[in-house]
């Protein structure tokens, strides 16, 4: 007979406890033998002695961990144990039920009491412990009024199972508690207080119906009454503080202020973790029209929780009366005198601190981040459709595609012979897929993607980085499908330098980087920017030479035209790509010089916009 | 350990510059539970970021000894359009950390199942917050940062984080925990700091720290 079998023989014959030790610290070797132990122990935890914490904690795990992820944790355990009665008495098993039945609901978790509490009812139609706690659960979930009729109807008989108060706590007087309960939510504050009263004859020395007795009598007005009440509360009793407030309130009630005053100030030296008694400080307070201390109490509460029931109300009227904010810090000191504790010393000393970062490391961590950022943008870009990749290919071929048709329709001719597919090709294709592409993509890579910045791997730099490679590489692609189908079939066309080619289509994504970088960031600091780079965007258009050829244009406006280093740059990749043509007005010099002051400005930008790109 | 070296921090607003941090120097010990308590506003979370080292001092550096993780249970670095099994896969690369562990670990923790190859958009909330916290443990760090409380979702997946947490703890891992609410910090610190009209006044002990808070 292995463990498993042997415990549950024990628990057939009501031997819990050498159930629990032939259990206890098992382990199993499959999840599914482990989660039947953990259950099996559970269930031996149980019904050995009360309903504990660590059997609490049981039970959430056995649920947690049931094959069952769908119902709620009584299907979810029952999907591990099998039926209860096949592994406890029936008595037994009735008993667990109302037991985590009970549990949940004083824990305000009907909608998983209710499995428990319904079963119980099933197994014993007639049990009037079932039948109060199923009305229990409904009137918890629902509100039904009926609810409250039906666990009237059984309270007597139920209370009088004195053999089985214990399923639902102490002496019984839970049943009257609960009625009582349920009388407060539906504001039948008399009913409540004759439910209160009972329980707390019944189970006197039980401060929680005491204290909700309390509560309602100083709702009800009847001061006096409760100070009777709650006056023979313990002072080191679990509930002392609740009593006491309420105390409290009832003595202001009276008019006893000082007293009341005093009563709080008593309950927060005990406990100066409890907001409440700072909050109603500050109403008392609010009320004699006493401000400034009511700030100060207010100040503390919020100070303790600011999530406090009525904190705000509160606030917000002492906000009305002194015509400002609260002050959150009112009653602390304004500068504070602190000497270092020995575990918070500095130690500048400690030889960490002046390491230095090895560069090889930190490369390869720049490369690993940079690689994941990429992957990271094609499955967000790409992933779904291909549609991205699709439209970097199709948008340069429906810019030529027009262009050729208004060409073709208005009876022009390109120069040197060339097809206007050729012509144009040579100009947009570089334009759209290296400049307008990759400027638009390091622009808004870093303000795109601020959340990133919340792991500290991922710097603008890597962002800009990560949208340049991307970019490029995709225009390289597309630049190369398409340059190299028209020199395929295009007699007119004849490469005569493919690395000239290669050397200005990368100076133009670099310009790109450099532009869309300045762009990027200065929005961020300066949103306004935004128009200038319309600005900027469309000039560069205009001189970029994508629609003509330098050659071609007059030589005043070629003058101001070849400020544009695009044009350079646009005019090298017609160099190489065309034998026919040679760019004799571009110039390397001056396009790398503009790439080389851009990428120093665009350092200096990195570092002094640090501050401003924070994670959002 | 976390070695703040005359760090300040200033923010200017149309009301004025607003100090969050006068210059101050200390170290912030990494073994252990350490609580950063200050009302709402006080600059708690800038502390933090700028420990996490995704904000910039104003003045002074910062020196991390070990390695440290992000604000835990923010949600910004997780993807919608992508997969949770994605995610789990970009957040460990980025981290440096081994892919298929983390993603082993995360599918036990979160317990999203076949959810899991489904974009984040068509998460419920909880699942969303399960996930996230789900990445932000499966990498080990030496100092988790958290900002605000631990967990999402139900009261069972709360008690996961926690016993995840106590886990850490034992592996010995710290945890650096700013709130505004000091009932939330004494589960996981053992030490505290009181951040307080710029000034980062260091405790010994928890309940120093919570009574100087609470009562000035």
């Amino acid at each position: 007979m292995d463990h498993i079998d042997e415990a549950i023989a024990a628990l057939r014959e009501g031997a819990y406890e050498r159930a629990h030790g032939v259990l206890d610290g098992l382990a199993g070797g499959k999840a599914g033998t482990a989660v039947r132990i953990r259950a099996l122990w559970t269930i031996a935890q149980i019904l050995r002695r009360s309903f504990d914490d660590d059997a609490v904690t049981g039970l959430i795990e056995v649920a947690r961990r049931s094959p069952n992820r769908a119902g709620g944790s009584y299907d979810r355990v029952m999907a591990v144990t099998g039926p209860l009665e096949d592994l406890v008495a029936a008595s037994a098993a009735q008993e667990l039920r109302l037991r985590i039945g009970d549990y949940f609901l004083r824990d305000e978790k009907p909608g998983e009491a209710i499995g428990w509490v319904a079963a119980a009812l099933s197994a014993g139609p007639n049990d009037p412990i079932a039948i109060y706690l199923e009305a229990n659960c409904r009137f918890a979930l629902y509100g039904e009024p009926q609810a409250i009729a039906d666990m009237e109807l059984v309270l007597e008989r139920a209370a009088a199972d004195t053999d089985r108060a214990y399923l639902v706590g102490g002496r019984g007087a839970a049943f009257y508690y609960r009625l009582g309960l349920a009388y407060e939510r539906v504001k039948d504050l008399g009913g409540a207080a004759a439910y209160f009263r009972r329980a707390v004859e019944r189970d006197p020395d039980n401060e929680t119906p005491r204290v909700m007795l309390g509560e309602v009598l100083v709702r009800l007005g009847r001061f006096e009454e409760a100070i009777g009440l709650l006056a023979t509360v313990e002072r080191y009793a679990d509930g002392y503080r609740f009593a006491a407030r309420l105390h409290a309130l009832a003595l202001f009630g009276i008019g006893k202020v000082d007293e009341a005053l005093a009563l709080l100030h008593e309950v927060a030296e005990i406990d100066p973790l409890w907001g409440v008694a700072f909050l109603e400080m500050g109403r008392i307070y609010l009320a004699q029209g006493n401000y400034e201390q009511a700030e100060i109490a207010l100040a503390r509460a919020f100070r303790t929780n600011p999530d406090l029931a009525g904190l705000g109300a509160a606030i917000a009227t002492l906000e009305r009366h002194v015509a400002r904010y609260l002050d959150p810090d009112a009653g602390m000191p304004a500068m504070t005198e602190f000497e270092i504790p020995p575990e918070f010393a500095p130690r500048l000393h400690d030889p960490d601190l002046h390491q230095r970062a090895s560069m090889k490391v930190a490369v390869g961590a720049f490369l690993r981040v940079l690689q994941t950022l990429m992957i990271r943008d094609m499955l967000v870009l790409y992933s779904h459709s291909g549609m991205g990749y699709l439209w970097a290919l199709a948008q340069p071929l429906v810019f030529i595609g027009s262009l050729v048709l208004v060409y073709s329709v208005s009876g022009h001719q390109p120069p040197l012979g060339l097809s206007p597919v050729a012509f144009f090709a040579v100009g947009i294709v570089p334009y759209l897929s290296f400049y307008v592409r990759v400027e638009a993509a390091v622009s808004s890579a870093v303000r795109s993607n601020l959340s990133l910045l919340y792991f500290r791997q991922v710097t603008p730099l890597a962002l800009i980085s990560a949208a340049f490679v991307r970019e490029y590489l995709t225009a390289l692609v597309v630049f190369v499908i398409i340059a190299g189908s028209i020199a395929c079939f295009d007699k007119s066309v004849q490469i005569s330098d493919p690395l000239e080619i290669l050397a200005a289509v990368t100076c133009i994504a670099l310009l790109a980087a450099v532009i869309g970088t300045f762009f990027g960031l200065g929005e961020l600091v300066v949103p306004s920017l935004q128009l200038l780079e319309i600005f900027v965007f469309r000039v560069m258009f205009f001189f970029s030479g994508a629609l003509f050829f330098a050659n071609q244009l007059p030589p005043q406006m070629r003058k101001y035209a070849l400020l544009n280093p695009l044009l350079h740059l646009i005019e090298f990749v017609r160099d190489g790509y065309l034998s026919v043509y040679r760019a004799r007005y571009a110039s390397w010099s001056f396009a790398l010089e503009c790439i080389s002051v851009g990428i120093v400005l665009m350092v200096v930008l990195l570092h002094a916009t640090r501050r401003y790109v924070v994670a959002t | 350990m976390i070695h703040l070296i005359e760090v300040a921090k200033q923010y200017s607003t149309w009301a004025g510059d607003r100090i969050v941090l006068f210059p101050t120097t200390l170290s912030i010990p990494t073994d252990c539970g350490v609580a950063v308590l200050g009302r709402n506003g006080a600059g708690k979370s800038t502390l933090l970021r700028m420990i996490a080292g995704v904000e910039m001092p104003d003045h002074g550096r910062i020196v991390r000894t070990v390695s440290v993780s992000w604000p835990l249970g923010y949600s910004g670095g997780v993807s919608h359009s992508m997969t949770g099994r994605q995610n789990v896969r970009f957040i460990a690369r980025l981290n440096g950390a081994d892919e298929d562990e983390a993603l082993a670990f995360v599918e036990d923790f979160a317990e999203l199942g076949l959810y899991m190859d489904e974009p984040v958009s068509t998460y419920s909330s909880g699942m969303h917050g399960r996930l996230n916290f789900g990445i932000s443990l499966a990498i080990d760090f030496d100092l988790y940062l958290i900002d605000e409380g631990v967990g999402a979702g139900d009261q069972w997946f709360r008690d996961k984080c926690a016993a995840a947490f106590a886990e850490r703890r034992r592996k010995s891992s710290g945890i650096l925990m700013v709130s505004h609410n000091p009932q939330t910090i004494e589960q996981y610190c053992d030490i505290a700091m009181v951040l307080h009209r710029g000034q980062l006044v260091p405790f010994a002990k928890l309940d120093d720290a919570v009574r100087f808070y609470c009562q000035g």
